[in-house]
């Protein structure tokens, strides 16, 4: 995210209009400042947000400490990514008062609903000047790649370089370092399989781990951050729990729109995807009778819970016997395809194709 | 003077006659001034008073209170009959199995919404009233083995977008039409509409008519499944006004009871139960089975002419 005054000012004095024209909850406008067809940012969970739209889910923790994202689109939609980001980090990073109903000293309800509690007010040549111009936003400082997949890492590039790492003032210039863009994190095979297909440098991750799970060294606007490996979509997959938020975003691991991709010749499994699923649902705890509580951003798809995963793994357990069964039996392909063994899920997930053969191939390698 | 006077009393009657006839021009105008605030559309609270079409209750026809069901039906496995089951709702319903409960994730799922009415027990219906103009702007629906509130919003407000969490009962949103409350759900989460297998997908869009006969509450649903159902699939349960029932707290524990790691389900053509039910009642499995055209009378003459082929 550049801090780029122009853009700055322009996403503030939207931001800022929109609110005194009276539409003044966060999460509302947080989904209605779309400026690209199609995007949408709709808040998750505390400091998590979905950004919709832009090829793969991008989840956004954006704060006190800067902006992290998980994953970042395709490379096209990259402007349109930034813009919606700036108009996120301002509302969320630069919040202005009163954001109220009623603002008085006989407001119903007393303090907390909108009562007049001193310290702002419109009146304030202060607060107005705050509001006309903000301060300066936190940086964007990274990036975690779910996966090697366009989809997620299209967007490294362009949207890395509007973004800072801290690196000290021995390393780069300034106290904190800048100027050398976010960083950008993924498991290590990412980076390997990357290297290996020549994928454009600027595109790569920076950093890497190669362990079942990683911790991030710190707090990261206020809460405890875990990458955690799986081997599903491809054998360098990511799910990223937000520990305090309470939400997991699993990259591919999970898409309610559409049926698992699963590269079979990157490392990806139907066993390793029903695993995945499972440690989804071993770390998700519901609010009340599987409904609600942690919630799951998918690599696509609408914002889950812990039924919806359900659902999901079960319906890749189901498939996963029928294509058993008929290996079992000695079926070719040709012939398990025939035999339409997603029908019944083909209205939700859409084309089979990819996904039998992927679960054919899969289970014939054992 | 006199003349003065005379053309002063003709002037004043004049200006109050067009007064009159002004304040309900005015008045009509404030009105429909007031069905547009923002982007979603309001009314005015005399005209849900009137009836007619409109996007915004002020409670023509009050549903709060405790009532308990009055009729209730449970289908057996197998028994598809009536249903407009399409080809994947029918291979769906086909390879249920109904251990699938005892998965930790089910085991305290609750009814999703077009199960719950017709689940057996009873159900609290409450109303949030705007503090201002005192309209009803929501009901809220707490059934008995269900989550504590399905909110039935009343307030224009649309519905969210395709990327919002679905829930077991979906986002509803209603109007008053006549004395009728016409409530739309969408996104409501994959689960079923009966217990022996028949599903609902994701996709599914419920239609309720509430209607209020005394004490009796009729619920109308038509359910609109592109993925699940051929045709819309219509049904009505009553439940009867209770004022000394309380809905009470519906505890659930998760337990241990699959240790296999397996998702219990039966492989297509595989079921050895689905035959059982029409072989009990003497129905043709044919008719068991379900499919939009089991729902007409045609129906009946088909099998008859079948059954003398045979």
């Amino acid at each position: 995210m550049r801090m780029k005054r122009d853009r700055l000012t322009r996403g503030g004095c939207a931001v800022a209009l929109t609110l005194i024209a009276g539409v003044c909850t966060l999460d509302r406008l947080a989904a209605r400042q779309a400026t690209a067809p199609g995007i949408q940012v709709l808040p998750v969970q505390g400091n998590v947000y979905l950004l919709a739209g832009a090829g793969g889910n991008i989840s956004i923790s954006t704060g006190y400490d800067g902006t992290l994202l998980v994953d970042a689109g395709r490379a096209e939609m990259s402007e349109a990514v930034l813009d919606n980001l700036e108009q996120l980090a301002t509302l969320v990073q630069m919040p202005f008062f009163p954001l109220a109903p009623c603002v008085g000293p006989r407001c119903p309800g007393g303090a907390g609903t909108g009562a007049y509690t001193g310290g702002g007010s419109w009146t304030s040549q202060a607060v107005n000047g705050t509001v006309h111009s903000p301060g300066s936003l936190k940086p964007l400082r990274y990036i975690i790649n779910t996966s090697d997949d366009s989809e997620h890492t299209g967007g490294n590039a362009s949207i890395r370089a509007t973004g800072m790492t801290f690196t000290g003032g021995n390393v780069a210039r300034g106290a904190g370092g800048e100027g050398v863009g976010a960083e950008v994190w993924a498991h290590e095979a990412v980076l390997s399989r990357m290297v290996g297909e020549k994928v454009d440098i600027e595109r790569h991750p920076q950093m890497t781990y190669d362990t079942p799970k990683y911790k991030w060294n710190g707090f990261f606007n206020g809460e405890g951050i875990e990458l955690i490996h799986a081997a599903a979509s491809t054998d360098g997959d990511t799910m990223v729990y937000f520990r305090y938020s309470d939400v997991i975003s699993t990259g591919d691991i999970l898409a309610l729109d559409r049926y698992p991709a699963i590269h079979v010749d990157r490392g990806g499994s139907i066993q390793g995807t029903v695993d995945a699923l499972n440690r989804v649902l071993d770390m998700a705890v519901a609010q009340n009778k599987s409904q609600g509580g942690t919630y799951i951003v998918p690599g696509h798809g609408r914002i889950a819970d812990i039924g919806d995963v359900a659902n999901y793994r079960n319906m890749v357990i189901r498939v996963r016997d029928r294509i058993q069964e008929s290996i079992k039996n000695g079926q070719s392909l040709p012939q398990v395809k025939a035999a339409r063994p997603t029908l019944d899920f083909d209205g939700m997930y859409g084309s089979p194709d990819a996904f039998i053969e992927a679960v054919y191939r899969s289970l014939s390698v054992r | 003077m006199q003349s003065v006077t005379r053309t002063s009393v003709v002037a004043a009657t004049c200006l109050l006659a067009a007064a009159f006839i002004a304040v309900p021009v005015f008045s009509q105008q404030a009105a429909q001034s007031g069905r547009r605030i923002g982007s979603t559309q309001r009314i005015a609270v005399g005209d849900a008073i009137k009836g007619g079409d409109m996007n915004i209750s002020t409670g023509s026809t009050d549903f709060a209170g405790e009532w308990v069901v009055y009729d209730e039906e449970e289908r057996e496995l197998g028994n598809f009959t009536g249903i407009p089951h399409s080809e994947a709702g029918r291979m769906r319903a086909e390879t249920h199995d109904a251990s699938e409960w005892s998965i930790p994730e089910f085991q305290c799922r609750p009814h999703p919404l077009l199960a719950q009415w017709r689940a057996s027990g009873a159900v609290r219906i409450r109303k949030d009233v705007d503090p201002v103009n005192r309209s009803v702007t929501a009901y809220r629906v707490t059934f008995i083995r269900g989550l504590d509130d399905r909110v039935i919003y009343l307030d224009g407000r649309p519905h969210p977008s395709e990327y919002a969490p679905h829930t077991w009962y979906g986002f509803s949103t209603g109007t008053f039409k006549g004395n009728t409350l016409i409530i739309t759900t969408t996104h409501l989460k994959e689960g079923y509409f009966d217990w022996n297998g028949n599903s609902v997908s994701d996709k599914a869009k419920v239609t309720e008519w509430w209607v209020r006969h005394g004490n009796f509450l009729t619920v109308t649903l038509m359910h609109e499944d592109p993925i699940y159902l051929s045709e819309p699939f219509m049904q009505s349960i009553s439940y009867l006004l209770d004022t000394h029932t309380e809905v009470e707290y519906f505890p659930c524990t998760v337990i241990t009871e699959i240790t296999s790691g397996r998702f219990p389900h039966h492989l297509p053509g595989k079921n050895p139960y689905l035959r059982e039910y029409a072989e009990d009642n003497g129905i043709p499995y044919e008719a068991a089975r379900g499919g939009a055209e089991t729902m007409y009378p045609d129906f009946r003459l088909k099998i008859r002419a079948a059954g003398r082929t045979e």
